[in-house]
């Protein structure tokens, strides 16, 4: 089956908030999605909607060429993880395992049972005894054991530590090689995760800012360092994202599709052109004035 | 798809009422406990010549009304975050608490049962059957429908309060609370007539005794009523996320 995501003008309101204005995108099967955005600018708003937390405003979201939105056909395999408060939940692990194991799919057990012992959680204690570290890496296993075509992972790394986060992300990785779908990873955590990616999406304010391949998108920015005067003429009419300056040296990142021939004329004036990182991108173009 | 959903539907009837039958039992239990003992500190022994089902009857309403406050919270959010439509939960939930109603009954019969064996076998005089108005010649089908039906009634109550504190927040709660209770006080109409004393001989109701079809039909119309109510009010609901 094919789970393409369609969403074509979606807006959705609260009340008179208005948190998605106009989004429209293209999920591709087996494709690993990053969802930036700052705090606030609709990420988890936007996933609720592919997780029928909630409705659409106006416009359409599909999944496999349906509505998802109380559909049968489509809710079992849309996963949707985020950081949960689990102070009341005192269920074991593994209850909480064999209910998710009833209810979707292809959940794989012995998978998730593997993933509880690398990330070292035991299956018999109850869910509330759990550090807020061990609660987040349940929540990731969760994501990736229920298998499911449509898998939501939303910030369910952020109380992981450092150590867990990246055997976290080498499992994501070798698990969209062994069972593709498509994986979407939210995050305000760019730096460390952009090398997940295939395709970035970039919320500002409730807008789709950015929809592209992650390459495409990382090579539109550069950072152009040399002699302040060579610099400024250089850049001049290009989008400038951010300026540092020390003495004379001066360094600015742009943003835009730079061509072979002005890589070239920049190094022949002595510029030095190097790459941006995501991390750099998404800071500096949902920066507040 | 019909066999899915039918085996995602009767999935989630069978986990709710699983959990849910864990706790009536508990309830059950303590309150059984409490109907052994009672005789020993109480002298009015007129009041306590109940048979355990009917003396378990008000608290049972209480329950059930605790588990239907309980469902949008403790469980909504948690079927649809498994993938579970709000229509699959609704009719599970539904079932379920119609499941675990009737259940009650059957323990709190069966435990009377007990009772009334040991009473026969042994000398033993408290809540054994002695001296106790147990009527059981009229036809007991259709009062312990009743019975089912009255405390079923307290369930959608509660529920009706856990939406509209869930989907509506703080003013949608208080007029959901206006609203079970005069729907309980609606529903005890219809299970507080005659028909209740021919079985269990308990309820000393001044208000308008329903006859037996009657109560039947009032019962009907409000569950049927408050069935529909809840799932206008369910099936498109956000989900919140915590």
């Amino acid at each position: 089956m094919n789970f393409n995501v369609i969403a074509k003008n979606v807006n959705l309101k609260f009340n008179e908030f208005e948190a998605l204005k106009d989004i429209s995108f293209n999920l591709e099967y087996g494709k690993t999605y990053g969802l930036l955005g700052r705090n606030g600018a609709g990420k988890t708003s936007l996933l609720s909607l592919l997780a029928s937390y909630r409705e659409v405003t106006s416009g359409s979201l599909t999944v496999e060429g349906e509505n998802p939105f109380e559909n049968r056909n489509i809710m079992p395999h849309v996963g949707f993880v985020y950081e949960t408060d689990y102070s009341d939940e005192d269920e074991t692990v593994e209850k909480y395992f064999k209910f998710a194991e009833r209810y979707r799919p292809y959940f794989d057990m012995s998978y998730a049972v593997e993933l509880l012992n690398r990330f070292k959680l035991p299956l018999d204690k109850p869910i509330h005894k759990l550090s807020s570290g061990k609660q987040s890496a349940l929540n990731a296993i969760l994501g990736l054991a229920s298998r499911t075509p449509v898998t939501i992972l939303d910030e369910v790394y952020l109380a992981m530590d450092a150590p867990t986060r990246e055997l976290f992300y080498k499992e994501v990785i070798e698990e969209q090689a062994r069972n593709p779908r498509t994986m979407i990873l939210s995050t305000h955590l760019v730096s460390e995760m952009e090398y997940l990616f295939d395709h970035v999406l970039l919320l500002h304010d409730g807008k789709l800012l950015v929809d592209e391949p992650y390459d495409e998108f990382v090579s539109r920015g550069s950072s152009v360092t040399g002699s302040s005067k060579t610099v400024d003429t250089f850049v001049d009419g290009m989008q400038q994202l951010k300026t540092q300056q020390l003495g004379d040296t001066k360094s600015v990142m742009v943003y835009g599709e730079m061509s072979e021939g002005k890589v070239l004329e920049g190094q022949r004036l002595g510029l030095e052109i190097g790459p941006v990182s995501l991390q750099e991108l998404f800071i500096h173009l949902t920066e507040e004035e | 798809m019909n066999l899915k959903r039918n085996s995602t539907t009767t999935k989630v009837a069978t986990d709710l009422f699983a959990i849910q039958m864990n706790w009536a039992l508990w309830f059950v239990g303590v309150v059984f406990i409490v109907y052994l003992v009672l005789p020993m500190f109480v002298t009015d022994v007129e009041s306590l010549n109940l048979a355990f089902p009917a003396f378990i009857f008000q608290s049972t309403k209480i329950f059930m009304l605790v588990i239907g406050i309980l469902s949008c919270f403790s469980f909504l959010a948690y079927f649809v975050g498994n993938g579970i439509t709000r229509k699959e939960y609704y009719i599970g939930s539904a079932v379920s608490a119609f499941g675990i109603a009737a259940g009650i009954l059957i323990i709190a019969s069966v435990l009377q049962g007990v009772l009334l064996l040991v009473g026969t076998l042994t000398a033993y005089t408290p809540n054994t059957g002695h001296g106790l108005d147990w009527n059981v010649s009229s036809v007991w089908l259709i009062p312990m429908m009743v019975y089912i039906m009255s405390t079923f009634a307290f369930y959608v109550a509660g529920w009706l309060i856990s939406i509209g504190f869930y989907g509506y927040g703080g003013f949608g709660g208080f007029l959901a609370i206006i609203g079970a209770i005069i729907y309980v006080s609606l529903s005890d109409l219809g299970s507080g007539g005659g028909h209740s004393i021919q079985l269990f001989g308990f309820i000393r109701f001044t208000t308008p005794e329903f006859e037996l079809p009657y109560a039947i039909m009032l019962t009907t119309v409000l569950l049927v009523a408050g069935l529909y109510l809840l799932r206008q009010l369910t099936k498109r609901v956000p989900i919140k996320m915590g």
